[in-house]
């Protein structure tokens, strides 16, 4: 901790806040999320500080603010049980989504039976296993797709005219550029025929109900906050939110990703206050009691951090809770960015990719070793005690924090610690203090009432103390320039209007916004030496980078390597046989696995799954991936990447697959 | 010099006056911009908060190092500061500028005599800050010369008033600040749009900053996204950091300042050993899920038995 401080010391002394970079989790907890936003913006002073959750879920967030003025998804999981129609965009509930999915196969068995339509390029296992209908559309054209599905729902006036006209803006300019998308042209940008578009239409449209989702078909690929954008917008052209069984369910990837936005570990501040809004650092300056003139700083995320460690700007990157060394995007180049930062990883476990690339490795303690709160998808909070000690020096994140925020002497305006809560409990009371009367309100929560609860859904507060189900539900939208999170941001440059614009010439008082964009193609695109599209993803046994999960014998067993789906026509095209090793290669790297034939992506399309990344071997499904976010949620796009395919050699033992079939 | 000399103890009561006054000058920069209508000065007034807000977290820094507290409060010359600000933006943008520069003057003569006083980290520090102020004060000068078109203005930049503004009138590049002329041509967004604005030196410059494997495939980007792409990379936090030591160093009379790439600094080239795998186990515990009925029963079964996953990647 002594060398940890001394870097850090001179790196910010030397160098400015520049100098120094927090990357940490999705899967902290909201404590420590809230302890580390604290310290980078109230204690160090810097805007370098963002989370993986930059990889998973900025879209929703981004998507939510840009559609409904803040981030907060609207609905509940209760609404699948009340939606006549599910639709599932770039979401394979299957594998991702376990508990969801079950849930959503035992409503199809209920009353209602939801019509379940799948939007994906792969025929996956959620296809397989429930879906009414498959839209395999190609990777990259989401816009097109849901422009094709609003434009069919204005044409068979499947719309709610007076919501439109009472709570929205913008539906004329929306309405302009969804009917450039008639069916038959999405079928040519796409390749899912028109009849199969109209009947989604059809089915969204005439159900009284309808639930949609997006998971990382949507916020890793092409043009993700506008196609983000696009399903909230077909919600509003139906007036279906704020009641059950109507939401636009933007997801989160990761079991704590909603605290890293509210608490401000991202690249947002607490509260989904908005840096630019004066008044919102005035109080945000008021309650932690420093200086206002050293907060409202332009948020830098993870993508440019990375980019600022490459380039030298950043000295010393604290690592906490992740494992970059597989999941960032253009991994061949940051590999060695990595190398050559100060490298602080604090982690659970000390032999992950980056830990082993690390110039000091902090222990810390995993969930079940350390108490606080987690926050789901639908807003629900809920308590998680401590069971088990942590083993030998590991400590709970918050402790090492603490530690950490003492060893550096910061300290409020008028000089007593800048961090005076010394447990989870009363890091959570700050926090709720923090957040009262703001969008992600926690108020009315205490450690007692929600270990006598089953969690409870923000915002929680005097007027609601059993917390709230779903917002919006009086149709008013936190749009209006003093609450608004975002200031209307431009899809294809992510520059924003001034708060003054934005104040006098754009404000929408209340209303949602339609938004949505013209299809434009990858600018990752492929070529006569790159002619595949490459999609990565995630499978049902394993956890991201496999951290954890790869220590689990049953779970490494169900899922031992990594491979390349390829269609059997393009195999057949490239003489590759079911196991042969092929080697995958993009403009920037190469994965070398065996390959997995026959007809779950489409030809010209391959998967790998980005699970693998040991770092010497060429396993890694970042090594493909382009250095491209997307302009709002700066997410990295890493489902298009443009790759060819080299036949290495047949095989000459069984792949596991093999044996298993054969069997 | 170190925490530990004796020379330290009394850094934190040289730093005082230099935090009280960048402290005011962000109050005044903030007083200014919520009378600022042109976008591209905003942003301008944002990086310039922003360089102020750096030069205060590193002397913060040095002050914390001695254990003690700095104060970043900015006292009774805060509330002048904003005052005057306040008053200055009444009278428009140049009447601001000129007040931004007159408190920067004040700054560089401060920053010049501590860091003749101090040396090691201290020093390196304060450098820094002067670097910035040093640039934000030519920025300024630059700014005012165009704006009232006076030769003895532009006469205390170190380059002709040509090489910061291309065009007749004075412009904010929202990269560099300055609307430096160059090859490509300036790039500009307006409504529906948010206001957006890059320079033609900066439209050169972010060009050349794109990694290679897009920038070989650039050419068959339509227009509009050429443009947005060059933009969206131009407005971020890298590339307008590499503005300022490359081109807005130069400009201010200083030497080009840009840092040593990590890969330069790598120790080891990363290629070791691979994570070890779990250890085998003579029996393992089976996958079991709670099981429903119906599609759920038949997807749960599916999902325990992984060979029936397997079908589908």
């Amino acid at each position: 901790m002594q060398l940890v401080t001394e870097r850090f010391n001179e790196a910010l002394a030397a160098e400015g806040p520049d100098g120094v970079a927090i990357y940490n989790s999705g899967q902290l907890l909201l404590e420590e999320y809230y302890t580390i936003g604290k310290i980078a913006r109230a204690g160090l002073g810097i805007a370098t500080i963002d989370a993986n959750t930059r990889l998973c879920t900025a879209t929703t967030a981004s998507s939510l603010m840009e559609s409904f003025g803040a981030d907060g998804p609207p609905g509940a999981y209760e609404d699948f049980d009340h939606a006549e129609c599910i639709v599932l965009v770039g979401h394979n509930a299957a594998e991702q989504s376990t508990v969801l999915w079950m849930r959503i196969l035992a409503a199809k068995a209920g009353p209602l039976r939801p019509k379940v339509i799948v939007v994906d390029p792969r025929s996956t296992l959620t296809v397989s296993t429930g879906a009414d209908l498959h839209l395999q559309l190609k990777p990259g054209t989401n816009v097109a797709l849901l422009n094709g599905l609003c434009h069919v729902l204005i044409e068979n006036n499947t719309i709610d005219s007076d919501f439109i006209a009472n709570h929205t803006v913008k539906f004329e300019q929306f309405r302009k550029i969804v009917s450039q998308y008639p069916p038959d042209r999405v079928e040519k940008i796409c390749g899912v025929p028109a009849t199969q578009l109209r009947t989604a239409a059809e089915w969204i449209g005439r159900s009284k109900t309808t639930v949609t989702t997006c998971l990382q078909g949507v916020y890793q690929s092409n043009q993700a906050t506008a196609a983000a954008c696009a399903v909230n917008s077909m919600h509003l052209l139906m007036g279906k939110i704020g009641r059950p069984g109507c939401a636009p369910m933007q997801f989160a990837g990761q079991p704590s990703s909603m605290n890293t936005r509210e608490a401000g570990a991202d690249g947002t501040y607490p509260a989904y206050l908005n840096w630019e809004d004066p008044q919102h650092m005035r109080e945000l300056a008021k309650r932690w009691k420093v200086p206002v003139e050293l907060l409202g700083k332009k948020p830098v995320a993870a993508p440019e951090i990375f980019e600022l460690c490459e380039k030298g700007y950043v000295k010393v990157l604290w690592n906490i809770g992740t494992n970059p060394a597989v999941s960032v995007m253009n991994r061949s180049t940051h590999l060695r960015t990595l190398n050559g930062v100060f490298l602080i990883v604090q982690d659970c476990f000390a032999d992950t990719e980056t830990a082993q690339l690390a110039d000091v490795v902090l222990p810390s303690a995993m969930w079940g070793e350390k108490t606080g709160c987690m926050t789901n998808a639908e807003r629900r909070c809920t308590l998680l005690r401590k069971a088990v000690e942590p083993p030998g020096e590991a400590r709970a994140d918050l402790d090492i924090l603490l530690d950490f925020a003492t060893r550096m002497n910061l300290r409020d305006a008028i000089g007593k610690p800048l961090i005076q809560y010394t447990d989870a409990e009363g890091a959570f009371n700050e926090w709720r203090e923090i957040s009262r009367g703001w969008i992600p309100d926690y108020s009315g929560m205490t450690y007692q009432k929600l270990a006598a609860r089953n969690g409870i859904q923000w915002p929680c507060n005097d007027d609601h103390p059993d917390g709230t189900v779903r917002l919006y539900a009086d149709l008013h939208f936190p749009t209006e320039w003093q609450i608004s999170e975002s200031y209307e941001a431009d899809l294809q440059t992510g520059h924003e209007h001034t708060l003054n614009e934005y104040r006098e010439k754009r404000d929408p008082r209340g209303r949602a916004v339609f938004v949505t964009a013209e299809y434009q193609p990858p600018i990752e695109s492929t070529d006569e030496q790159f002619p595949t599209l490459a999609v990565s993803g995630r499978q049902a046994y394993h956890w991201h980078t496999r951290t954890k999960t790869g220590k689990a014998p049953q779970l490494q067993e169900s899922a031992p390597g990594v491979f390349v789906s390829i269609n059997a026509t393009d195999a057949n095209r490239l003489g590759v046989l079911d196991g042969d090793r092929v080697r995958v290669v993009s403009r920037r790297g190469s994965v070398v696995a065996p390959a997995k034939v026959g007809d779950v992506v489409p030809p010209g399309v391959v998967f790998v799954p980005f699970h693998y990344g040991d770092l010497g071997a060429e396993h890694a499904a970042n090594n493909l991936t382009p250095q491209v976010s997307d302009p709002v949620s700066k997410q990295p796009v890493q489902k298009v990447a443009a790759v060819r395919i080299e036949r290495m050699e047949t095989t000459t033992s069984r792949e596991w697959w093999q044996v298993e079939e054969s069997r | 010099m170190n925490p530990a000399d004796a020379s330290w103890t009394s850094l934190d009561r040289q730093l005082e006056p230099l935090l009280a006054r960048e402290i005011a000058g962000i109050a005044a920069i903030d007083s200014a911009m919520a009378h600022e209508s042109a976008p591209d000065y905003v942003v301008m007034f944002q990086d310039a908060k922003a360089g102020k807000q750096a030069n205060v977290e590193q002397m913060a820094t040095l002050v914390r190092m001695l254990g003690k507290t700095p104060d970043e409060t900015g006292g009774v010359r805060k509330t002048l500061a904003k005052t005057q600000s306040s008053i200055a933006s009444r009278f428009g943008t140049t009447q601001t500028l000129q007040a931004m520069r007159t408190a920067e003057t004040e700054l560089i003569t401060l920053y010049t005599e501590c860091v003749g006083r101090v040396d090691g980290l201290a020093k390196r520090a304060l450098r820094k800050a002067l670097g910035r102020s040093l640039v934000q004060s030519h920025l300024l000068t630059a700014h005012i010369a165009k704006r009232t078109r006076s030769a003895a203005e532009a006469g205390l930049l170190p380059a002709a008033l040509g090489e910061y503004f291309a065009g007749a009138d004075p412009r904010a590049c929202m990269r560099c600040h300055l609307d430096r002329p160059g090859t490509s041509g300036p790039l500009e967004r307006t409504d529906p749009h948010p206001y957006t604005y890059l320079c033609a030196a900066c439209h050169d410059e972010v060009l050349a900053e794109l990694p290679p494997d897009l920038a070989s495939q650039m050419d068959r980007w339509p227009r509009e996204v050429r443009e947005a792409k060059v933009l969206q990379h131009g407005l971020g936090r890298v590339s307008r950091l590499n503005a300022i030591g490359r081109a807005l160093h130069p400009l201010a009379g200083l030497e080009p300042e840009l840092p040593t790439p990590a890969a330069d600094r790598a120790v080891i080239v990363p290629a070791m050993t691979p994570t070890p795998g779990p250890a085998p186990t003579e029996q393992l515990g089976v996958l079991t899920t709670d099981k429903g009925e119906g599609l759920e029963g038949e997807y749960t079964d599916q999902l325990v038995a992984a060979c029936q996953v397997w079908k589908h990647w």
